[in-house]
């Protein structure tokens, strides 16, 4: 864990619900698009209140044997093998399953006796259960996506959780974001915050996802090191939000309207 | 690298400025070239620029219309009002025109802010509407605005109607088409201000757009055909005086004997009938056998065009992969595999090479995958839809790309349509059965259909489910429905079918298929579709060859719902 506080901009009271939860040892939902501050709050968090921070990125090949742990085979004898679910229950850490909804919904069922009042972890292979360490916490997060394509996220998982909404913060404060974040000037950050909220009212097909506070930083950061800025926007913001050539070209358009050369 | 069917725009074309017309407007808005020397203008959904004008007076018209789009200053309301009233409208635009833009300001790009005039003559568009009427000062136009075009955008708004005002007026609605009013509002092409003429009130409905309400409208009104009050509603009915519908006439007309899911008795050569329950969410129950869907072989007939247009499916519908399986001998893996841990130490005791390959993955290694894909040819899939183009069209060009992709990737594929007039005649036309080998006849079958009658969306899919279950052959089984999302017959209201549809799609998922809704080129709101559609994996997208970037997730996210609810529901 490092000394400093990870950088994190409060826009409501998720501060305090998360403290909150934690305190009663409930697990946290974490909902929102990609690239609005989930995994930094998360750290942030872990860092307020003194617990390690255990990180799982999900996806859809996840096994239960990738969260809980395996034996495996060592010469002649077998060796089991916590899984980082296991490793934060044991030590009292904050287990965060980033994207959760990508798991296949028969791995994710081993989280529901460890989100509800039990507290457990059963590990079949070891024919044993754990009961979570004072200090765990559970926190899953996941992204509502694309029309009605991610929610699936099981109710019976679901209903287990404390939820907290996300959301790209106002204008103002993700322009002081992208300010301290990257050290650019308040103009740059003004012009990346504005193209951004462009993108995020398109209904397009063809963009997977919208412009985040994220790639607004790894833009500016970019300038930072020298690129001229329209440069650094296509490479940051523009080029990973769509692999179709058309819809790249239309971007590059509103790009050249919002961060002209 | 993989290139769409839609060409990326030239330095003189007007689309170039979409983006930031759909971003002004909050919804997909198309900018096209209208004639030269032409203002710019809107109707709504689509604004027309003179492609000759100066690139920064073009921008600016484009974002005045725009603006006018994302403020509600198009609405019914404001736009009746200034029908033949010239002098009214450009005060209108005047005042209106500059508070849309100030009040979208934040959305501006710094090249553009000059736009935004701090001092506003209104502080809302019926105020506009207000001082435009008077005989005060109007400011003095400080950047190019187009004009306004009353009368096209309540063209576009009668098709987007609120799903509540049709709702309210579905009984009324039928006795709109008694009264022969049925091919009002099919007039598309834009019209100049001055050719205004009154509209008939009782086409032109108030409110925000719901394209789902205006769909149904216009479900009512374009299936009417010769409709009397006597029988289901609709055209070409079967159970009237007149001339027959000629597929119905191939059909046998004895009694429906058949049960859900098999085929009656009396089996004709070319139609089959069977009977279906259908979810009756007032009673809380199914009403049995209520249904009759009649199955039409493939015709011989087909149109002229036999081609399918490429919209780049072939690569992402490729990456569907395959189903979770369990492997035994692997390098890595969730368990240890015993045998051949007890191998590998026997080989280790022998003096030989153990080797490494000693643990159980579960992987996903085949695709094994056919789909079933139901296109809806209902009357108002005849509307003009995204770019003024028929919503059938850009159906249909979905359909035929996505069954010639599928069945190239080695999926069987079954292409039916549906309509219906009343629940006693559901109409499941063949275009091409799983056990077709060629996709050639189903491209000449689809080139020939006609939109008519309404949607008995729930009863075509149990029928379509039914084939799946019977013909599909395969683990992995897809329904597609590809539909402008409106689900409406005699005695099938929208909150009913809805409902029923819903049922239908979660029965249809809970026997392992996966249901997946399409929606192309219609301008159904993606609210009013998880109305019908619920959870089951749905999209909309404009134009077909919008389908290839969301395509895949949809049919991951189809068939993971399936092999779930198919899992649930044998524990």
């Amino acid at each position: 864990m490092t000394s400093e506080r990870p950088y994190y901009q409060p826009v409501g009271n998720e501060e305090r619900v998360f403290k909150a939860a934690y305190a009663q040892q409930l697990p946290v939902l974490l909902k929102g698009p990609t690239g609005c501050g989930k995994t930094r709050f998360v750290e942030a968090m872990a860092h307020d209140l003194g617990r390690p921070l255990i990180t799982v990125a999900c996806h859809d090949d996840l096994t239960t044997a990738d969260l809980v742990g395996r034996y495996l085979l060592r010469g002649g004898d077998t060796e089991w093998v916590d899984g980082p679910l296991t490793r934060a229950v044991r030590t009292g850490a904050i287990c965060y399953l980033d994207e959760v909804v990508e798991a296949r919904q028969d791995t994710t069922v081993v989280l529901h006796p460890l989100a509800d009042h039990r507290r457990e972890l059963p590990i079949e292979r070891l024919g044993e259960t754990l009961t979570a360490a004072p200090g765990f916490c559970l926190v899953v997060s996941y992204n509502p996506g694309y029309q009605s394509v991610l929610k699936d996220l099981k109710d019976s998982t679901r209903q287990r959780m404390v939820g907290i909404e996300f959301d790209y913060p106002s204008e103002e404060v993700e322009i002081g974001i992208v300010t301290a974040e990257s050290g650019t000037s308040r103009q740059v950050a003004a012009d990346l915050v504005r193209f951004a909220q462009a993108i995020r009212r398109l209904d397009v097909p063809g963009i997977r996802e919208v412009s985040s506070t994220r790639v607004l930083i790894a833009a500016a950061r970019l300038t930072e090191a020298g690129l001229p800025l329209p440069e650094a926007a296509q490479a940051a913001i523009v080029a990973p939000l769509t692999d179709d050539r058309a819809v790249g070209a239309r971007l590059a358009e509103l790009l050249a309207l919002y961060l002209p050369d | 690298m993989h290139l769409s069917g839609e060409s990326v725009p030239g330095a003189t074309d007007p689309a170039r400025y979409g983006l930031i017309a759909s971003a002004l407007a909050g919804r997909a808005v198309e900018v096209v070239a209208g004639p030269a020397g032409e203002p710019a203008w809107s109707d709504g959904h689509t604004i027309t620029v003179d492609p000759d004008l100066d690139p920064a007076v073009l921008v600016e018209t484009v974002v005045v219309q725009a603006a006018l789009i994302g403020s509600g200053s198009l609405s019914a309301d404001l736009m009746r009002p200034l029908l033949r009233k010239s002098r009214i409208r450009a005060r209108y635009l005047a005042i209106e025109g500059p508070r849309a833009v100030a009040g979208l300001g934040h959305l501006l790009p710094r090249s553009l802010q000059h736009m935004v005039i701090a001092e506003s003559h209104a502080r809302s568009s019926a105020e506009s509407l207000e001082r435009a009427r008077s005989r005060g000062p109007i400011p003095e136009a400080a950047f190019a605005m187009g004009e306004l075009r009353p009368r096209d955008v309540l063209t576009m708004v009668r098709r987007n109607e609120s799903a509540e005002t049709t709702e309210r007026s579905g009984g009324r609605a039928h006795n709109q088409d008694d009264g022969g009013v049925g091919s009002a509002g099919e007039q598309s092409s834009p019209q100049r201000p001055d050719q205004d003429i009154p509209e008939t009130p009782d086409l032109i409905l108030d409110g925000p757009g719901s394209s789902f309400g205006a769909r149904l409208m216009r479900k009512l009104i374009r299936g009417s055909g010769r409709v009397t009050t006597d029988g289901p509603i609709g055209g070409d009915s079967t159970s009237r005086g007149g001339a027959p519908n000629p597929a119905a006439r191939r059909l046998s007309t004895s009694p429906d004997a058949a049960t859900a899911g098999t085929a009656g008795a009396d089996d004709g050569p070319r139609g089959m009938t069977f009977r279906y329950p259908e979810w009756d969410a007032r009673l809380g129950r199914h009403r049995p056998d209520w249904c009759t869907v009649r199955e039409i072989a493939a015709d011989d007939i087909h149109g002229t065009d036999s081609t399918a247009a490429d919209l780049g499916l072939q690569r992402p519908l490729s990456r569907l992969g395959a189903g979770i399986d369990t492997r035994h001998r692997q390098r890595y893996g969730d368990d240890i595999d015993i045998d051949a841990a007890v191998e590998s130490r026997v080989d280790v005791l022998a003096g030989t090479d153990p080797g490494d390959t000693f643990y159980l993955a579960t992987v996903r290694c085949r695709r094994d995958l056919s789909a079933l894909i139901l296109l809806d040819i209902s009357g108002s899939a005849a509307e003009l839809g995204v770019g003024r183009i028929r919503v059938h069209e850009h159906q249909r060009a979905a359909v035929a790309a996505l069954a010639t992709t599928m069945h190239r990737l080695g999926d069987r594929v079954a292409v039916y349509t549906y309509s219906s007039q009343g629940r006693r005649d559901v109409r499941i036309h063949a275009c091409k059965t799983f056990d077709e080998r060629s996709d050639l006849p189903m491209l000449g079958r689809l080139d020939a259909l006609a939109p008519s009658g309404y949607s008995r969306l729930g009863a075509a899919i149990r029928h379509g489910a039914a084939i799946i279950d019977a013909h599909a052959g395969t683990t992995r089984r897809l329904l597609v429905v590809v539909s402008d999302g409106l689900a409406f017959d005699h005695g099938y209201d929208l909150g009913y079918g809805a409902q029923d549809v819903r049922r239908a799609l979660a029965e249809v998922r809970s026997q392992g298929t996966g249901c997946l809704c399409l929606t192309v080129g219609a301008t159904t709101g993606s609210g009013d579709l998880r109305e019908v559609f619920g959870t089951a994996a749905h999209a909309a997208v404009p134009r077909p060859d919008l389908l290839a970037p969301v395509i895949t997730r949809l049919f991951r996210s189809a068939l993971k719902s399936a092999e779930y609810q198919k899992g649930s529901s044998s524990r």
